[in-house]
């Protein structure tokens, strides 16, 4: 058994978010580059008139970039987040064990935004977590920029 | 006399030997006159003058003679004869002082007159004293002493003058000799003379003729002997001609003949090229059909080619159609993965909602997936639509390029049209050319004909004329021989 989560691709991976953490979908919107921040932070765009930082989530996850066909916005501990990410897959279960936590494979720092690996037609799935996604740092230069705005 | 001709050397000479003999003539009368009038005054005077002279003698003896007769008879008759005597002695002495011209002859002549008178004077009383005495035996009175002397005196004058007038006469005989001499000695002189300039004038010619008339003699015989080589020469040229003109002969009958298939074949051209002048007019009506369906054909073209546009442009609108559909789809795709997140925390009745949006979502990306491929269908349309616009084009352009390279053989047919039909007038004139052709070669046959001909009477008049340069040569020789240069 499993969540239902939204699954959706990023670049050759499927990935997948719970649906308490996804606020909404909607199509790539305008993107400004922001100095100061990680290779995974593409900028920062205005959702619904908020300031939000947009992550490339295949960057963050397999190092390349890929095409981006939509923008998910999740929510984080400090505000809400834009993933940008492929095609979106709908609504799945994600079945997820307790086996699919390997600590050999997930490791430390990434153990912090993969949740799970699951399955859909045996296809594997990242479960993604998106509370500690965001580096204080990225947050801190997002909020330098914001400033004088 | 270098310059002037032989005739006129002769003439001159000739002119030049007759005035010497005309000279020697006139020189000769002229001597023979002085001579003949010298030869009349000698005998004019031997006759005149000396008879005259002797006649006086005779009057004197004649008078002396009659008055002795009329002193021995005292006949009247003897004195009238010695009167009569007298007077003609007195006659004779008035005709000698006509004729006499010497001074000392009329001196002479004039002693005679003194002594006639002087014995006139004397006899006169002697006759006077007769007439009175008629007995002879008185004669002794008459006392005639001094009759004899004057008489004595008489006679000696008339005989000086005699004398003096027979001296003169000799003297004149020997003048007219000495001058006859004289004439003798001019003609022998001018008669040597003569001949001397006529054996000059002989010479010379002899010497010209030698020379000038040897030197042409030599000439012509040299030029005898060159032109029986040229001739010799010229008869072996005209053999060799002759034989020329035989090939020349043949071979312009092989020209003839060669001219005459020439105009045959003229002919046969000039009958292909009329059936291609018709060909080519036909053709020029074909052209014409071919042109009018290839005004369709690009008529039809351009008709294709606006048809393929319109479907391009509508193939568009549906594109656009399309992309609206699949951005309605895309939209409502999005709407309702929201709405499914929305619904995911409504508890049951958003669960509910959530499987309707997720079958809106699946409608969604179907009628996404339908648009997509309408799409994509339309894109291959619209390609192919462009495809085949751009072929029809390149027809168009091909169908345009195909009518101006059309024109351009039209144009080029109907050039080779008129040229056929410049050919046709060509070959017509080739065929007329050719025959005159063929009868100038006919001409020329007969000329070349009566040129052999001619070349063989040539080759016979170069055999005459070698013969006859031979003569011409012999008898240069024999003229030379004449002249006595000799043969050379």
């Amino acid at each position: 058994m499993g969540d239902s989560s939204l699954v959706f691709r990023a670049g050759p991976l499927l990935c997948a978010l719970r649906l308490d953490e996804v606020i909404e979908t909607m199509r790539p919107l305008a993107t400004h580059p922001l100095a100061g921040t990680p290779a995974f932070v593409t900028g920062i765009c205005i959702m619904r008139g908020i300031p939000t930082l947009v992550v490339a989530v295949a960057r963050l996850l397999g190092g390349a970039g890929a095409d981006v066909s939509r923008f998910i916005a999740v929510r984080t501990e400090r505000g809400p987040v834009a993933f940008a990410t492929g095609d979106i897959h709908g609504v799945r279960t994600v079945s997820t064990s307790s086996a699919g936590r390997h600590e050999a494979l997930l490791g430390d720092a990434p153990a912090r935004l993969i949740a799970a690996v699951g399955t859909i037609d045996a296809a594997p799935v990242l479960l993604l977590q998106s509370m500690r996604l965001v580096p204080d740092e990225v947050w801190a230069a997002a909020a330098s920029l914001a400033v004088p705005s | 006399m270098a310059k002037r001709t032989f005739g006129n050397k002769l003439g001159l000479g000739f002119g030049l030997t007759v005035a010497l003999t005309l000279i020697m003539g006139a020189s000769s009368v002229t001597a023979l006159s002085i001579v003949v009038d010298a030869k009349d005054d000698a005998i004019r005077e031997a006759v005149d003058d000396l008879g005259s002279a002797e006649h006086l003698t005779t009057k004197a003896e004649s008078r002396i003679s009659d008055y002795r007769a009329y002193l021995l008879n005292g006949n009247e008759e003897f004195l009238n004869l010695t009167a009569q005597d007298r007077e003609e002695f007195l006659e004779l002495v008035v005709q000698l002082r006509g004729t006499l011209t010497d001074p000392e002859t009329k001196a002479l002549l004039e002693a005679v007159a003194t002594t006639e008178a002087q014995h006139a004077a004397v006899l006169q009383p002697v006759i006077e004293k007769r007439k009175t005495i008629t007995d002879l035996q008185n004669i002794s009175q008459l006392n005639a002493t001094e009759v004899g002397p004057a008489r004595e005196t008489l006679q000696k004058s008339i005989s000086a003058l005699t004398t003096k007038v027979r001296a003169d006469v000799e003297t004149a005989r020997r003048d007219s000799s000495a001058r006859a001499t004289q004439g003798i000695i001019l003609i022998i002189v001018l008669g040597l003379l003569a001949m001397a300039c006529g054996g000059y004038i002989a010479w010379r010619l002899n010497r010209d003729l030698r020379r000038e008339v040897g030197a042409a003699v030599g000439h012509i015989q040299s030029s005898s002997a060159e032109l029986e080589a040229a001739a010799a020469q010229q008869a072996t040229g005209g053999r060799d001609q002759a034989s020329a003109m035989s090939e020349i002969t043949t071979t312009i009958s092989e020209l003839l003949i060669t001219s005459r298939q020439i105009a045959e074949s003229a002919q046969r051209v000039s009958k292909i090229a009329e059936d291609t002048a018709e060909a080519a007019q036909t053709g020029d009506a074909t052209i014409d059909q071919t042109r009018a369906s290839i005004s369709a054909i690009r008529t039809q073209v351009d008709q294709i080619v606006q048809h393929m546009l319109a479907l391009g442009e509508k193939s568009q609108q549906i594109g656009g159609v399309v992309d609206l559909v699949s951005e309605l789809a895309e939209q409502t795709n999005i709407l309702a993965i929201n709405a499914t997140i929305e619904a995911s925390g409504a508890g049951e009745w958003g669960r509910r909602f959530a499987v309707v949006a997720e079958e809106i979502r699946k409608l969604a990306d179907r009628t996404a997936g339908s648009a997509k491929e309408i799409r994509a269908l339309i894109d291959d349309v619209r390609g192919a639509v462009n495809t085949t616009v751009m072929a029809t084009e390149i027809g168009a352009k091909s169908v345009d390029a195909g009518s101006r390279q059309f024109d351009d053989a039209t144009s080029s047919f109907r050039r080779i049209a008129q040229l056929v039909a410049t050919t046709n007038d060509a070959t017509r004139e080739i065929e007329l050319s050719t025959k005159q052709q063929t009868t100038a070669v006919e001409q020329v046959n007969v000329a070349a004909s009566d040129t052999a001909r001619v070349t063989r009477e040539t080759e016979a008049s170069a055999v005459q004329t070698k013969q006859t340069a031979a003569h011409l040569s012999t008898l240069s020789g024999d003229l030379l021989d004449l002249v006595g240069t000799g043969r050379r």
